[in-house]
């Protein structure tokens, strides 16, 4: 199975191996490729984090590489720099991840890099200070944008204050500007595992001189004593997923930023999870909702006929938690409530009556297509690669993909599509300049 | 980037080919040489708008059928404007490439310019203006371009005026249309997974036919050499300030290029990305004096990739409440080094190896090549593509120390900066 790209990327082609510090190795060679990514994810997200310290978990990867036992946060630079390489660190809200891109025959020096960041981080008082700052910078810019302001807002809403997917993963000024060297080791020490740990690599790269060279680096990365196991991470997870029951009524705000002249809205319900068996139906009637050509339905409706917006579309987000489905547009404050309207009326009309054979056919083959597109890079191959270990489709999962989305009918996408959103009680936030009173 | 091959149509279409047949995609792009540079004063916007209305109807098309087209493929699609040049293109399963030609082909002449989608599209283009307003860097940009630019349309921004954008109507627009396009204003650049000689079969099948179109008049404008340095100050509601200090520079055809490309190597990283950039390296000098030591938030230099003279910017994001002197003074301490001292060899060094491996690695994708090729011929000659790390190889300590002297000068300078205000314009 060539899953229709010329990889044939399945479980007889990527070596999986299991280090000996527990941390899961998956390697894809491609030799067709002058170069490597590397990529992997792990505990260390804001699940693991409070409320009183939201932001916790973005600092400290952010901050993993500004000094180690063996360089100085220069010497890091200086290594990858000199060879044209890059490898980054960030936290999402239910996992830590990093990712690297170099000439194939720098691998030893990510990987080594990679090892040297998480096992023995010693995060300096003046560089953690810097971070800080800069972080600082980043949340006075996302108040100030429409589009961060409103997105913001509307998790708080949706999830409530007592989930950390209700709160942004880089955390609010308050909390970050108390965040100090102590509070980032003390976290790290905590909650970065190998065990949790699954490591991609994909490339011009030698599948066993590759493990070979994971054990010596990420291999030899022995946790603390009581650092978070993966059941623990599975537990805070589990404790992160969002209840299903819906608000009362529709929850909405209006948010006011000086100084702008177009309002972004962000209109959602709580979607599924991607383990969900629905979510092959749900990506299908999400195409055609808010994707499919420029916007797909809402697009059409909002931007194409009535010439509201430059962008309406909608998203689904994947995640071991339940995430949003959600409508988003940027709109003249005139329109606001015409555009919200029209993207109301589009979601209605598609949870009561299914799509039509050439809409649906449409949406499934654009999904079926588009996949060896996704694989085309090294860093693509190691993402999907990534997402199949992360949500347990395991490494066939390509040669079932095409079956699993021809199988969605024109009722499932009803279904699916009637079970978030034909609930009445959405949530909305807008942020722009100050509203008309209408 | 080798193994690029350039053919030409009997009425003037070129046609740029490389064949990659890693992955079974392919990559189609019409480009046509008119952009931001070819708008007459009250037109600003117009090239971004005629984009725009070539999504909508032509003779055989509605609008969204060319996303049903190709997205119904599992394809791409989408098309950008800018100063110099727009371009539209398709990435799909190579089986389908035909498809691209299909719709390139019909709009090339096709499109209708149907007075209701002008209409319709006028309040979408002023909404995406409007989105754009939102950002500080926006701002304080229109601001620095226009003082740069008194004379050359450079100085008006690719999105328009709203003034323009509100006042032009269908007959402005159809006729910059049949101003700009067709085959003998056109470059097709297409990479990846097909047959060259089957492949310009069938280009020959779809575009051959079309007539020759007599060539759009030349931009007359040049702007004047600038005499003494110029400032702008933006005062609006924002989070922070930010300052965009610039120099002019010359087109991308000029021999000085290399240097100038090595002197902002040495500033901010190397050229790595398909339009030119490549982000901020960590280990460069102004990441050093201005985001290591904590007095800024972030930093960035580039410069111009245009067909005529443009700019190269030093682009400072200060925390809040910043103070702006200070950090006015140490870029121009930066540059005052640049003219003092010439780099090492190895320094030289150093950014040939990191510009090798950072379009090795950048360049994976059909589309980011295609868009490479294409952006280098608007702006000069594809062949750059080929000869660039060896043309920054040739570059001497030297050369960069004259060519900081030469255009990073004071008479040649314009210094922007944003400052946040309250919404009445007082100091915030």
């Amino acid at each position: 199975m060539t899953n229709g790209s010329r990889h044939a990327i399945n479980a007889d082609s990527v070596a999986r191996h299991t280090l000996q510090n527990g941390a899961t190795l998956l390697v894809y060679p491609n030799p067709a490729s002058p170069s490597v990514a590397i990529g992997a994810y792990h505990a260390g997200g804001a699940v693991l984090e409070t409320r009183e310290s939201a932001g916790l978990a973005s600092l400290t990867a952010d901050a993993l590489n500004r000094g180690t036992a063996d360089r100085s946060f220069l010497e890091f630079s200086q290594a990858l720099d000199h060879v044209g390489a890059s490898l980054s660190f960030h936290a999402d809200t239910e996992y830590a991840a990093f990712g690297g891109r170099a000439l194939a025959e720098d691998l030893e020096l990510l990987l080594t890099l990679a090892a040297d960041a998480l096992a023995q981080p010693t995060f300096p008082e003046d560089e953690v200070g810097r971070v800080r700052e800069q972080t600082l910078t980043v949340l006075a810019h996302a108040e100030d944008s429409p589009g961060s302001r409103a997105a913001r807002r509307f998790r708080e809403l949706l999830y409530g204050p007592g989930n950390p997917n209700g709160w942004p993963e880089d955390g609010y000024a308050e909390t970050v500007r108390e965040f100090e060297a102590d509070d980032l080791r003390t976290f790290h020490a905590r909650a970065y595992a190998p065990a949790s740990m699954v490591l991609a690599v994909v490339g011009a790269v030698d599948p066993m001189a590759t493990r070979d060279l994971a054990e010596r680096t990420i291999g030899a990365w022995n946790p603390q004593r009581d650092a978070v196991t993966p059941a623990g991470w599975r537990q805070a997870l589990d404790a992160a997923d969002a209840p299903t029951a819906s608000a009362e009524a529709v929850r909405r705000e209006d948010l006011t930023i000086e100084g702008k002249t177009q309002t972004e809205f962000l209109l959602g319900w709580m979607g599924i999870r991607r383990t969900d068996p629905s979510y092959y139906a749900t990506i299908v009637a999400n195409f055609i909702l808010g994707q499919l050509g420029l916007g797909g339905r809402i697009g059409s409706n909002v931007r194409d006929t009535q010439g509201l917006a430059y962008h309406a579309s909608s998203y689904v987000v994947p995640g071991l938690t339940r995430q949003p489905w959600s409508i988003r547009a940027g709109i003249n404050p005139a329109n606001v409530d015409r555009a919200i309207e029209a993207s109301l009326h589009e979601a209605r009309q598609l949870a009561e009556t299914p799509p039509d054979d050439e809409e649906l056919g449409l949406s499934k083959q654009a999904l079926i297509g588009s996949l060896p597109l996704r694989l085309e890079r090294n860093d693509g191959i190691a993402n999907m690669l990534l997402t199949m270990q992360r949500y347990g489709l395991g490494l066939d999962h390509l040669g079932v993909y095409a079956d699993l989305i021809r199988s969605v009918t024109a009722d499932d996408v009803r279904d699916v599509t009637a079970a978030v959103m034909s609930d009445p009680a959405y949530t909305l936030v807008t942020a722009g300049p100050e509203l008309p009173t209408s | 980037m080798d193994n690029v091959r350039e053919h030409a149509l009997a009425n003037g279409l070129a046609v740029l080919t490389r064949e990659v047949h890693t992955a079974p995609i392919a990559t189609f792009f019409v480009w046509y040489r008119v952009g931001a540079r070819d708008e007459p004063q009250g037109m600003s916007g117009a090239s971004h708008w005629v984009e725009h209305m070539m999504f909508k109807r032509t003779q055989r098309l509605a609008p969204g059928d060319i996303g049903r087209m190709v997205e119904g493929v599992g394809g791409t699609f989408n098309a950008f404007t800018y100063e110099d040049a727009t371009a539209y293109h398709e990435t799909l399963p190579a089986e389908h490439l035909d498809l691209a030609l299909e719709i390139e082909s019909d709009r090339m002449l096709n499109a209708v310019f149907d007075p209701d989608d002008v209409e319709a599209e006028r309040t979408v283009i002023i909404s995406e203006r409007e989105g754009h307003e939102a950002s500080p860097m926006f701002r304080l940009m229109e601001a620095v371009e226009s003082t740069a630019f008194r004379v050359h349309p450079y100085g008006h921004g690719v999105i328009g005026s709203k003034a323009d954008l509100r006042s032009m109507t269908r007959d402005d627009l159809f006729g910059h249309y049949q101003q700009h396009y067709g085959p003998s204003n056109a470059v097709i650049v297409a990479v990846g997974d097909f047959a060259t000689h089957d492949f310009l079969d069938r280009v020959e099948q779809h575009f051959g036919d079309f007539p020759s179109n007599s060539p759009p008049p030349a931009v007359a404008e040049r702007e004047p050499a600038q005499e003494e340095a110029r400032r702008v100050e933006v005062h609006h509601p924002g989070p922070f300030p930010v300052l965009m200090l610039c120099h002019h520079t010359p087109e991308r055809s000029h021999a000085d290029c290399a240097p100038l490309l090595v002197l902002n190597a040495l500033l901010s990283g190397p050229p790595s990305g398909p339009f030119g950039g490549g982000g901020t390296l960590r280990t460069s000098r102004l990441y050093q004096r201005f985001v290591a030591s904590g007095i800024a938030a972030s930093v960035g230099a580039d410069v111009g990739v245009n067909v005529d003279p443009s700019l190269h910017r030093v682009v400072v994001i200060l925390h809040p409440g910043g103070v702006p002197e200070p950090i006015e003074e140490a870029v121009l301490d930066e540059i005052q080094r640049l003219h003092d001292e010439a780099p090492s060899q190895e320094e030289l060094d150093r950014v040939v190896r990191q510009t090798r491996a950072k379009r090795a690695i950048t360049l994976e994708s059909v589309t980011a090549q295609a868009v490479q090729l294409g952006m280098l011929e608007m702006a000069a000659s594809w062949r750059l593509s080929q000869t660039l790390t060896d043309d920054l190889q040739r570059v001497t300590p030297d050369d960069v120390q004259r060519v900081a002297r030469t255009y990073l000068c004071e008479s040649a300078r314009v210094t922007g900066w944003f400052m946040p205000a309250a919404a009445n314009g007082a100091a915030a």
